[in-house]
């Protein structure tokens, strides 16, 4: 009968469709039964942002102390080998990707699948504001526990402005941890652009470099070069520069999100739309070294990236951060109150990862395998800074020729910018290229702000506006 | 006959499939399209759509890219097919089966083929959007709107043209009045088939560094900021444009077929 | 002198359609980067296609999932044209009205009304594959029933009566009568099926899993990227599926030229 084929092939479905499950690489799953005693830690982080391990013998770094840092496991591998050490309970680690904030906000909206996930900045406070994140327990701030590597470990400056972040009265120290850091700003070629117009936000609607530069597919970093554009000649003015509330004044203009400023920022935006390449997520890198783009907006972890892969190919490149103001971003980890909820194993299984993550020979292995800035300075381990010197120190080929600079790194590591021990002597080049774009002198430092999240009428009020940039305008297409 | 069962049961299931995961939909979007945040009824959607020069300004460039992509394949496709179909070959169904070939190539692959060959002519894409555009498009479409031209003029009785060519017409007006009047159902099922995907195909644009919004990337732009509401309106309107090209459609073919009995 | 001037246009419009597809051929089998110099013969491209887990995960997933879909597909389209034939007249121009929405809808519409659908308003879960497998049927089912239901149409009618007056039963004629008759179009709806799974790139990005790629999001993807030994992995990929394409092609062609008439195309009917 008809109703026989169609059952056998309902069947047939059936019975095919877990092969498809089976098929897709291991996302994260939902609710997983443990087995007895195991705790299940569902991590959440960004597409290769944490070492797999598996170094060649050529990629071990030694230090000058005879240290050698090799990624044989990946990091949590080795950090479930690490927790059964240290706290005597078996760990077993489910690690997913996701690709944008968004996407992970609407994941954990629709399904909570996630105990402790690293988002950026602005979703970090969109996800303390709504009430979905675990306060650290006070044992993770205990320094005088040793496996407590973040609070131990942690930049002087970015605890600092982990502490003075708070949202509704809550410090965001409480909430999360950080991971990576860095700054915006564009990646160019020098012999094609000089210093002075990449130091300038304008240059992204200066026609000398037309449709030889990219930005951003993204409304917030588009939205902050915008406004950044908009109010530079304020910024830069001596009058503003000397205000005793510079860092708060500056933070409060590049976080204005006013109907007037969005509309205005939409017209400075068009005229960025028609002098770009291109709105790009990932293709800038390759532009920029086969030379069909000269300028790219890039934040700093990228850009250490991109100028080294253009350095393989004999391209000289170097990073410039706008003298005006510049986005600090940082990614963090946090725990998920629907994921940890009371369960104090859980718990104490998140923050030791963060703090394993947090271990200095652990975060050099991260920062070598991607390229970017962790948030940890080492604390008493000498091993950060050893690591940056093998990283940026001049060699003896510089130094005989006197091409070498001193770079002062304090302000990172112990907060004091005039620190002796941290005084780097590096390569004069490195003063623009790579060793600038990961660890940037107090003077970046100094102009940079944190772009916090936007409401829900403002997000709308950008949205619009973003849609609007891209869209071509009628009045223009038959100059009514 | 007996009224069976099975007859009668028969179209259920798809019938059902379809009620569900197609109408259902469309009404899903409708609700969106027609309500506003509290769930009330409301024309805002539509109203912020057509008085804002930018949402219009999207619309008429989509129709724009749609209408010279369309032409472009109708000219180069007409002869082609014409050719293929009334031409003297001796394996025409493997011949026609090379120009058809490309439909079964997944279309970003061969976009990427082409935009290479773009980068290589032209050094920097950005500075011919419009042109690279139509050129994708077309690449991208010409095998959809061969194959029903092919279809109809194959149908084409070859007494037609016989008969007018022994009454002393030229070949441009068998052309105009036999050959181009009776390949019409070919004509309007091509551009059914490519007009609306061009206006809705973004992903073309993006891979090209098009950075203009035709219509598709606005629905794109609003599924990403998971703003269903605009979305469901754009929806809407694209849906409404179907459906104006697709009553038009059928109005011509079933002129032309009255024309032609005559 | 016509004759000739037909094979030139022929041969032009057939250079516009290949030569890209031919050049990134050539291309694939260099070391070459970027189309321009032309570099040394070089194998590292396939090499890296077929030995990228990344990759191959793509492909057999997407395969898999074309099969499961196109089955799915033809059998609700096969079911649903028999069913449209034989059935109530009503009936089938219900069907027809409702077959005829994502034929000529645009991909993007139905993919972002069935997302909205399933995932918003029912509020499954996008890591079942569920609203992938259903938003990819709902594309391809309705094509099936038009490859179908133009041979239930040109099917001798008394074959069915005879069938009947001999002693079958509705059933059986269906199952032994009719399903011969029409299985050249179910078929053809079965290979279109595959096309369209294989080609789609809006459905599957509304509905699919955050982990899982199809040849389509992945291509877009790696365009976007910057890793140029997956660029120029891509290239010897779209020579592979030009290749492979080129084969089934021509291997239905000749199957078909053996028995039934010209294959059916998209819209044949």
């Amino acid at each position: 009968m008809g109703k026989k084929r169609i059952s056998l092939i309902l069947a047939l479905v059936l019975a095919l469709a877990p092969v498809l499950t089976a098929c897709g690489s291991a996302g994260g799953s939902g609710a997983d039964v443990p087995e007895d005693g195991t705790i299940v830690l569902r991590v959440g982080n960004w597409e290769e942002y944490i070492d797999q391990g598996g170094w060649s013998d050529d990629e071990a770094i030694t230090l000058e102390d005879g240290t050698t840092i090799k990624g044989e496991d990946a990091v949590i591998t080795e950090y479930e080998r690490w927790f059964e050490e240290n706290y005597h309970k078996k760990v077993r680690v489910e690690y997913a990707t996701f690709g944008t904030n968004e996407d992970l906000y609407n994941q954990l909206t629709l399904r909570d699948n996630y105990d402790v996930v690293c988002p950026s900045e602005y979703m970090i406070m969109k996800l303390m504001d709504e009430g979905r994140l675990q306060p650290f327990s006070d044992g993770f701030f205990d320094t005088g526990d040793s496996r407590n590597y973040y609070v131990n470990g942690v930049s002087p400056y970015i605890a600092g402005i982990f502490k003075k972040l708070n949202r509704g009265g809550k410090p965001l120290e409480r909430y999360a941890a950080g991971y990576m850091w860095g700054t915006l700003g564009f990646v160019y070629n020098p012999e094609e652009v000089s210093e002075a117009d990449a130091s300038d936000w304008n240059i992204l609607r200066n026609p000398a470099y037309s449709k030889r530069i990219t930005v951003k597919d993204s409304v917030r970093d588009t939205l902050f070069a915008g406004v950044s554009m908009l109010k530079q000649d304020q910024l830069e003015s001596a009058a503003f520069k000397g205000r005793s509330d510079y860092s708060d004044a500056l933070s409060r203009e590049l976080n204005d999100t006013s109907q007037a400023t969005v509309d205005k920022v939409e017209d400075i935006l068009s005229q960025v739309k028609d002098n770009v390449y291109s709105f790009e997520t990932d293709s800038g890198k390759s532009d920029m070294i086969t030379g069909k783009v000269v300028v790219n907006q890039q934040w700093s972890g990228d850009a250490v990236y991109t100028i080294s892969q253009a350095a393989e190919e004999g391209v000289t490149l170097q990073y410039a951060v706008p003298s005006a103001d510049t986005n600090l971003w940082f990614d963090g980890w946090c725990m998920l109150k629907n994921g940890i909820g009371a369960d104090k194993d859980k718990q104490q299984a998140a923050e030791a990862f963060i703090n394993f993550l947090s271990r200095p020979d652990i975060a050099i292995r991260n920062m070598n395998t991607i390229g970017y800035t962790s948030v940890i300075a080492g604390g008493q381990s000498p091993l950060i800074y050893d690591y940056v010197k093998w990283q940026y120190g001049a060699d003896s080929e510089a130094a005989a020729s006197g091409e070498t600079a001193v770079y002062p790194l304090g302000t990172f590591f112990s907060g004091n910018d005039g620190d002796d021990r941290y005084k780097l002597v590096t390569d004069a080049a490195q003063l623009k290229g790579q060793l600038y774009a990961q660890y940037p002198p107090q003077a970046v430092i100094g102009r940079s702000v944190v772009m916090g999240c936007f409401s829900t009428e403002e997000n709308e009020r950008i949205s619009r506006m973003w849609v609007n940039v891209r869209c071509p305008d009628i009045r223009q297409m038959f100059a009514f | 006959m007996k009224k069976s069962l099975t007859k009668n049961v028969l179209a259920v299931p798809y019938a059902l499939f379809l009620t569900v995961f197609v109408v259902f939909p469309v009404m899903v979007i409708l609700y969106f399209a027609f309500t506003n945040d509290h769930g009330q009824f409301s024309l805002a959607g539509f109203a912020g759509f057509f008085v804002n020069p930018r949402m219009l300004g999207t619309l008429v460039y989509s129709l724009e890219v749609s209408a010279v992509t369309t032409a472009v394949c109708l000219v180069i496709a007409w002869p082609t097919a014409y050719i293929l179909a009334k031409g003297d070959f001796r394996h025409r169904g493997a011949v026609l089966l090379m120009f058809i070939m490309p439909m079964w190539i997944n279309f970003t692959l061969r976009i990427t083929a082409v935009k290479e060959i773009l980068t290589f002519a032209e050094g920097n894409l950005a500075f011919h959007p419009f042109f690279n555009t139509i050129l994708c498009m077309t690449y991208d479409f010409l095998p959809f709107m061969i194959l029903p031209l092919y279809n109809a003029i194959a149908r084409i009785d070859d007494a037609y043209v016989e008969a007018a060519q022994d009454l002393g017409v030229s070949s441009a007006t068998v052309f105009r009045r036999v050959l181009l009047p009776l390949s019409v159902p070919g004509i309007v099922s091509g551009v059914t088939m490519v007009f609306l995907p061009v206006m809705t195909n973004y992903v073309v644009l993006d891979m090209i560094y098009n950075s203009t919004y035709i219509m598709g990337s606005l629905i794109g732009s609003y599924f990403n900021a998971y703003d269903w509401r605009s979305g469901s309106v754009v929806s809407i309107i694209m849906l409404a444009v179907l459906s104006i090209v697709t009553l038009a459609a059928t109005r011509v073919s079933e002129e032309d077929e009255g024309e032609v009995v005559r | 002198m016509k004759r000739r001037f037909q094979w030139l246009w022929l041969g032009a419009v057939l250079l516009f359609m290949y030569a890209p597809i031919l050049i990134l051929g050539i291309y694939s089998f260099t070391d070459s980067a970027v189309i321009g110099a032309l570099g040394q013969f070089s194998l590292t491209n396939y090499q890296v296609l077929f030995t990228t887990p990344e990759i191959m995960d793509m492909l057999t997933g997407t395969l898999i999932l074309a099969l499961i879909v196109s089955l799915m597909a033809t059998a609700l389209g096969t079911v649903g044209a028999l069913g449209a034939f034989y059935g109530p007249r009503r009936g089938r121009r219900a069907v027809r009205t409702m077959n005829q929405i994502p034929v000529v809808n645009a991909d993007v519409v139905t993919g972002f009304s069935v997302c909205i659908l399933l995932i918003v308003f029912f509020g499954m879960d996008k890591d079942t594959y569920i609203p992938l497998a259903i938003g990819l049927t709902t594309l391809c089912a309705p094509f099936v029933y038009l490859s179908v239901l133009p041979r239930l149409r040109q099917m001798d009618p008394a074959l069915y009566e005879a069938a009947l007056d001999l002693g079958c039963t509705e059933g059986q004629t269906i199952r032994k009568v009719v399903l011969p008759q029409i299985a050249p179009g179910v078929f053809s709806g079965f290979m279109l099926s595959i096309t369209l799974t294989l080609d789609d790139y809006f459905i599957s990005t509304y509905t699919k899993p955050a982990t899982f790629d199809t040849i389509s999001t992945y291509v877009v993807n790696a365009t976007r990227g910057s890793q140029t030994e997956i660029k120029t992995a891509l290239w010897a990929l779209s020579t592979v599926i030009f290749l492979v394409v080129v084969l089934v092609v021509f291997a239905m062609n000749r199957s078909a030229s053996r028995g039934n008439p010209a294959a059916d195309g998209r819209k044949g009917a």
